[in-house]
């Protein structure tokens, strides 16, 4: 059933364990299309492994995800695909001898039909025009050489393909892990540029980053993530940096109460 | 690698036995109808002129007599050597050795183009068959990594007017070929006859041991020489009434024949291996070694190579056929010699070298002499021992 | 990946017809190897360029490229497979089987040694992606235990003297001079060419090779492909022991033998990495026929037995030290 309130993604209840550790604990989650939702945390609060469980890398041990308000299964990157969720992910996971257009469009390759319909083939031609195409007006970017293999390219260039090939499909839902991690200031630019056009077109996006003043630059919320639990949710004008920063260190904020105590948490 | 002890114990089975003790030797017979492996083939004994055979012995156990002055070629001959080089034990290299001094001795002026390649390496020999072609030797010698394979293309060489084959490692020319030059075989075919050498061993092992006892075979790799040394025995010893209860294939490889010795023989209690080769009985020997068999378990060895010897003065195996391994090669040089001379009658079709049976009563004085007589020109690069 | 992983930045590198001269050398490197090499034999002893011997190199060069084309694919999925040799000998007295002792007509069945051949390759695949074998361990397993069943089928005998159906794709001439088998392996390059560069299937053998996970998380199903690499391999190994029984126009249960180092060798002159993610299926046709050529021209030069061995290895280490200092995508 379609319920028009419901926003985009809810996610409710997540719990992934890897063997005695527990990466994501009960965490819930929630983004509308049009609105760019921040996860934030120190290292190791569960971030990727969160939006890894959303993208079908992994499999929730418990928990439930429910898009625009039915509930889903999400058991492999496939899965994800087709409820419209790519993910930049924070190790890029580009395939380094692979060139630009193999990497942008990695698993979705136009077809082309030869022999009277009998075999389905790469059209190669179409993949270089729909290259041509995101790299202009998606990335505003210009690289001379696609053709080179991606570990031939720089850093940067390197992170606006792994961006680009998020873009490279009609999507209603980015997950950028630390997309600007490695980025210089004119490319870090650039990432926001693109995630404020996402953003306009109705795009509903996850923008994770250790950098706050990042955060404060494009998003309209925060969810911040402590050893797996979530311990904060605030419209981007309630947070100030050392509200955050507390959160993420302490899992409070001076007499605030976080919404799940955390009193009884060992260290 | 594979038992195939159920297929040949039929084979064997419907052999029968005709052994007649003279004062001596006992002769034995093999059946060679039930050897599917050497079909097509004839005994050297079967087609050669057995006098032109003795001659050419006698001229290879005496000393070198140089070309006749006007046989003597203006121009170097060509030879090619092909052979299967990666099984070699010492027996190719000193082949090799007696052959390049037979012909210095001879004073016949030459060049030499080796071509080898690995024994399963069947395409590669194929190759350099064609090769021979190309290059148009006087005369080629070629050692097939398996006859049938590369008959084809030694035929086609055979039928060269200008180049003369000598086909080695194998004495017991095809049947398809005819039966003389004229009709389609080459200059001759060369080698330690493996089933005259099984013949020997088996004459041996029938006088000196008794029937009840139980025997393990040691094979190489599958075909024709292991049908000939091993299949060929394996009837000799069941037919005077050895039990064989265990057969391996350890491709001519001392590795293969350790682990599989370090299996079976205890397992199988058993009193004999027979080994075929040279390589194996050293792989067996060590074996025997590490489960404290040795003193219990007779080994041969098979060629009398420099290692074997010494197994022998050791105590370690008993009994070998003893090959002069410098012969082989230099054979091939008086052949030569003889076909420059225009005496090509004179070379018998297929050529057995000397062999005999050798065992640990021997004294060290005694294998000496045998040893400076078969290493003669190999001893000079590769020692005695 | 950070910035001091990288090899080159591609704007300041040399770009000749678009791609970075390191490229063009390694892609060009082979041939030119091949085309030089026969040059400087042929110079030195003519019998090297003479007709008859050219077919004898080309006919010796087939099989090894059929088995090239197919290594490159698996390779550049980041396997190997060392059972090719076994697989070769197997589907070869499966076929000779088929026609010996079954009433099926030869034409029909030599088709048994490329579809036998996938089946085989199949199980390759399966044991490398389902039980999780190594691909080197799981080879080496298939390579002993297929070739026990070739020499349980086949023993010591020699099968020989086959129909015309059997020897045609190995022994047969085009106008009675341009082996067939030389056309099928070419053609067979050519195939996988174009299929490495413009299929799904090349494709993501690549991004498998390259980085799995980044495959994975592109939704390809990282196993089918690298199962299809060995059914692939597979079905050339079948073809390839087409060629080799239809030339020597015999069968030994020890065919095949060694085949996988010099197969495995032409693949990596060919300019191949040798730990995925970059294949050079026209590198491997041209580095199988060098390997030929090279010991083929040392028999002719003659070069005694044991140097020849020495020759290929320095071959090999040349172009790796090539690749090697080119330094173009071959990470590990
Ligand atoms: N595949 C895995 N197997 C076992 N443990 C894992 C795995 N993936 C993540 N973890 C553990 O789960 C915890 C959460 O990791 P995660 O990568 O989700 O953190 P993060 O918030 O993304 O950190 P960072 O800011 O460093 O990227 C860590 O302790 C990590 O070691
Ligand atoms: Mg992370």
């Amino acid at each position: 059933m379609n319920n028009n309130d419901a926003p985009f993604l809810k996610m409710k209840g997540i719990v992934k364990r890897f063997g005695a550790l527990t990466a994501v604990d009960n965490v819930d989650l929630a983004v509308d299309r049009g609105e760019v939702l921040a996860l934030v945390g120190e290292n190791a609060a569960g971030k990727s492994t969160l939006i890894k469980v959303l993208t079908g890398v992994y499999q929730a041990d418990q928990g439930e995800i429910f898009i625009e308000g039915d509930k889903v299964e999400i058991n492999n990157r496939k899965d994800s695909q087709k409820f419209g969720i790519e993910a930049v992910y924070q190790d890029l996971a580009l395939v380094p001898q692979l060139d630009v257009p193999g990497n942008l469009f990695l698993g979705k390759e136009p077809p082309k039909k030869i022999l009277g319909g009998l075999f389905k083939v790469i059209d190669n031609k179409k993949l270089e025009e729909q290259t041509r195409d995101i790299l202009k007006d998606n990335l505003n970017m210009e690289i001379e050489n696609f053709n080179d293999p991606v570990i031939n390219h720089s850093g940067g260039q390197q992170q606006s393909i792994a961006i680009g090939r998020a873009l490279a499909s009609e999507c209603d839902l980015i997950v950028m892990d630390e997309p600007t991690a490695s980025l210089g200031v004119e490319e870090i630019d650039m990432t926001f540029e693109i995630v404020r056009r996402l953003k306009q077109n109705n795009v509903a996006v996850i923008f994770i980053s250790h950098n706050l003043e990042h955060v404060f630059e494009v998003c309209d919320k925060v969810l911040v993530m402590r050893m797996g639990e979530r311990v904060g949710y605030m419209d981007i004008e309630d947070a100030t940096r050392e509200r955050l920063v507390s959160l993420m260190v302490h899992g409070r904020y001076e007499e605030e109460k976080s919404e799940k105590s955390v009193a009884n948490k060992t260290v | 690698m594979l038992n195939r002890k159920n297929l040949f114990s039929v084979i064997a089975g419907i052999v029968i036995l005709t052994f007649i003790a003279t004062a001596g030797a006992a002769a034995v017979e093999i059946d060679l109808e039930g050897i599917e492996e050497i079909e097509g083939l004839y005994m050297y004994d079967e087609i050669t002129d057995m006098d032109a055979h003795e001659a050419m012995r006698e001229r290879v156990r005496e000393d070198a007599v140089p070309i006749a002055e006007d046989a003597v070629p203006e121009e170097p001959i060509e030879v090619a050597m092909i052979y299967p080089a990666l099984d070699l034990s010492d027996s190719w290299a000193r082949g090799y050795q007696g052959f390049i001094h037979r012909m210095d001795e001879l004073e016949i002026p030459y060049d030499m183009a080796t071509m080898g390649s690995g024994h399963a390496q069947h395409d590669v020999q194929r190759s350099h068959l064609e090769t021979v072609l190309v290059m148009e030797y006087d005369y080629v010698i070629v050692g097939p990594t398996e006859l049938y394979v590369q008959q084809d293309a030694i035929q086609e060489i055979v039928q060269h007017p200008d180049i003369e084959v000598i086909v080695w490692n194998y004495s017991t020319p095809l049947k398809e070929w005819g039966e003389s030059r004229e009709e389609g075989q080459p200059l001759s075919w060369v080698a330690f006859d493996h089933l005259n050498g099984a013949q020997m061993l088996g004459e041996y092992i029938v006088e000196n041991y008794d029937p009840d006892k139980t025997a393990m075979m040691m094979y190489g790799v599958p075909g024709s020489t292991s049908a000939m040394r091993g299949y060929a025995q394996k009837q000799i010893m069941e037919n005077h009434g050895m039990d064989v209860v265990y057969e391996h294939y350890a491709d001519w490889d001392r590795e293969l024949a350790y682990n599989a010795t370090l299996d079976a023989a205890p397992a199988y209690e058993v009193d004999f291996i027979h080994s075929t080769s040279t390589a194996m009985t050293s792989g067996i020997i060590s074996a025997l070694g590490e489960v404290g068999m040795q003193e219990d378990v007779v080994v041969n060895g098979w060629g009398g190579g420099s290692e074997e010897l010494e197994y022998m003065t050791e105590g370690l195996i008993e009994y070998t056929v003893f090959r002069n391994q410098d012969d082989w090669g230099v054979v091939l040089a008086e052949m030569i010699k003889l076909d420059l001379e225009g005496r090509t009658d004179e070379i018998p079709l297929a050529y057995s070298g000397e062999m005999q049976v050798i065992d640990h009563t021997m004294s060290e004085e005694e294998i000496n002499e045998l040893l400076e007589h078969g290493f003669r020109y190999s001893r000079e690069e590769m020692g005695l021992f | 990946m950070d910035k001091s992983t990288q090899t080159s930045g591609s704007k300041d590198e040399l770009h000749i017809f678009g791609r970075p001269w390191t490229y063009q050398v390694e892609r060009l490197g082979p041939i030119a190897a091949v085309i030089i090499f026969g040059a400087v034999v042929g110079i030195i002893e003519p019998r090297f360029l003479s007709a008859r011997n050219v077919i004898n190199v080309l006919y010796q060069a087939a099989t090894y490229i059929i088995l090239a084309v197919g290594m490159t694919f698996v390779i550049t999925g980041a396997g190997i497979d060392i059972s090719i040799g076994s697989m070769l000998a197997l589907t070869g007295i499966l076929m000779v089987f088929t026609i010996e002792y079954t009433p099926i007509p030869p034409w029909l069945g030599i088709w048994v040694a490329p579809l036998s051949g996938m089946v085989l390759g199949l199980l390759n695949g399966l044991f490398i992606t389902k039980l999780k074998v190594p691909d080197f361990i799981a080879t080496i397993a298939t390579m002993i235990g297929y070739r026990g069943v070739v020499l349980i089928m086949a023993g010591g005998v020699v099968h020989y003297r086959f129909p015309a159906a059997v020897r045609f794709l190995g022994a047969y001439r085009l106008f009675g001079l341009i082996p067939i088998s030389i056309l099928v392996a070419f053609a067979i390059g050519a195939l996988g060419y174009y299929v490495y560069n413009n299929t799904y299937f090349g494709r993501y053998t690549a991004a498998l090779g390259g980085n799995r996970e980044s495959a994975i998380l592109a939704g390809i199903e990282v196993d089918k492909y690298k199962i299809l690499t060995y059914v692939f391999m597979g079905f050339l190994a079948g073809v390839a022991a087409l060629v080799t029984i239809g030339r020597l126009d015999a069968f030994h249960a020890t065919y095949g033998e060694f085949m996988e180092i010099d197969t495995i060798a032409a693949v990596i002159i060919g300019g191949t990495a040798l730990f995925g993610g970059y294949g050079r299926v026209w590198g491997s046709v041209f580095g199988a026929l060098l390997m030929s050529m090279v010991v083929n021209g040392a028999v002719l030069l003659g070069f005694p037995y044991f140097y020849q061995y020495v020759l290929v290895g320095i071959v090999i280490l040349v172009a790796v030290s090539i690749y090697t200092f080119l330094g173009t995508r071959r990470t590990t």
